[in-house]
């Protein structure tokens, strides 16, 4: 970590250097239960009308709270969310010796 | 005839291996399957635990390695709704205080909240880090509850005096309990931002917490709205490994 990264501290708006989790809807498969969105920790979810129903979708703001820990994707009873990319804040508090979303092996 | 003994002369009757024992790239047993599918549960059933089931939870954390067996750890249950209701406000108030110093696109005072926020963040890096600085927003607006609903909450008070590195003994003590809740069917969820009734005098003097003990963590218990759990997938991690004079990288 360079010296510079280790003393600042991003804005937590700055879209340029913050790297919240994201996540993708089948909006096929999610029948907008709810589920997901009252069980987010980061309240990063919400519903909203498409296609004539109701579907998942994440909050726009500057600060989408997810950190991609999946619970949605655990509490889908359809499989029909999930976390896509992990989150990486930057400066103080980059990720380090991270790799991909992976789910468990059996090694 | 030791346990180990025994479950493995039972399972050589069956004709299949021990669960206690390595075998490539075979199922996951019981155990891990716990583990792995575990999630946080934030979303719980009005009903009850079992005290019975609390007790044995308890059990599991009473058995927890610690540095020099110094268990250095003290259990509060809290059962009690109008309490963990109280509790919930004390937090929310201290939240909305917070999330009025420090929250700079919400707060009425503007430019002064971001340069406050710059100045605590870097004061408290691990409190405020960026999930738990929206979260003081979420729980000022009402939005995340600290509990979730949970009919049970236990506490775990760290002893100061505990050898070695007593917050790590207390991480390892609630994992325990975590895990055997899981296994019995029941959700939990660790609720870090307890971490705010420190600053309310009459909540530490109801909970017993004073010197030589501190208010480490709480584990919200309940049972779940549907089914929370199931295996996701997670960020891998990077591991040095050295071997044979030579290091590589594992993913
Ligand atoms: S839990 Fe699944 S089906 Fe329900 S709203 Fe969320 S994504 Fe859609
Ligand atoms: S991965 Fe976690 S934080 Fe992100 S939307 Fe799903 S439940 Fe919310």
């Amino acid at each position: 970590m360079a010296v510079r990264e280790r003393f600042s501290v991003p804005r937590y708006d700055d879209a340029a250097l913050v790297r919240t989790g994201r996540v993708e809807v089948d909006e096929e498969k999610c029948n907008g239960c709810g589920m997901c969105v009252s069980i987010c920790p980061g309240k990063a979810l919400f519903l909203a009308e498409a296609g004539g129903k109701m579907v998942a979708r994440m909050v726009q703001a500057e600060l989408p709270e997810c950190v991609a820990c999946n619970d949605c994707a655990a509490a889908c009873k359809r499989e029909a969310i999930g976390a896509v990319r992990g989150c990486d804040f930057g400066m103080y508090y980059k990720a380090l010796h991270r790799g991909d979303l992976c789910p468990p092996r059996r090694f | 005839m030791g346990v180990m003994e025994m479950m493995s002369e039972t399972s050589a009757r069956e004709g299949e291996a021990s669960m206690y024992e390595y075998v490539e790239g075979r199922d996951f047993n019981p155990v891990e399957k716990v583990i792995l599918e575990r999630r946080s549960v934030r979303r719980y059933r009005e009903e009850q635990v079992p005290e019975g089931a609390v007790r044995r939870i308890l059990e599991c954390g009473r058995f927890a390695p610690s540095a020099g067996n110094s268990q250095p750890w003290r259990f509060v249950v809290v059962r009690d709704r109008k309490m963990l209701e109280g509790m919930e406000r004390a937090v929310r108030l201290r939240c909305r205080v917070f999330s009025f110093l420090l929250d700079w696109r919400r707060s009425p005072l503007g430019r002064l909240a971001l340069l406050n926020s710059r100045l605590f963040i870097r004061l408290k890096r691990n409190e405020l880090a960026p999930a738990p600085f929206a979260s003081i927003t979420l729980i000022a607006l009402g939005k995340l509850r600290l509990f979730h609903g949970a009919p049970t909450v236990i506490f775990i008070l760290e002893d100061r005096r505990g050898a070695g590195k007593p917050h790590v003994d207390v991480g390892i003590c609630g994992q325990n309990m975590v895990l055997a809740a899981h296994s019995l069917g029941l959700g939990t969820c660790w609720v870090g931002f307890i971490e705010l009734l420190r600053y309310s005098p009459y909540w530490k003097r109801r909970l017993g917490v004073r010197y030589p003990y501190r208010l480490a963590e709480a584990i919200a218990l309940g049972y779940p709205v549907g089914k929370p759990d199931g295996m996701v997938a997670r960020e891998l991690q990077e591991v040095a490994w050295f071997e044979d004079g030579k290091c590589r990288t594992v993913l």
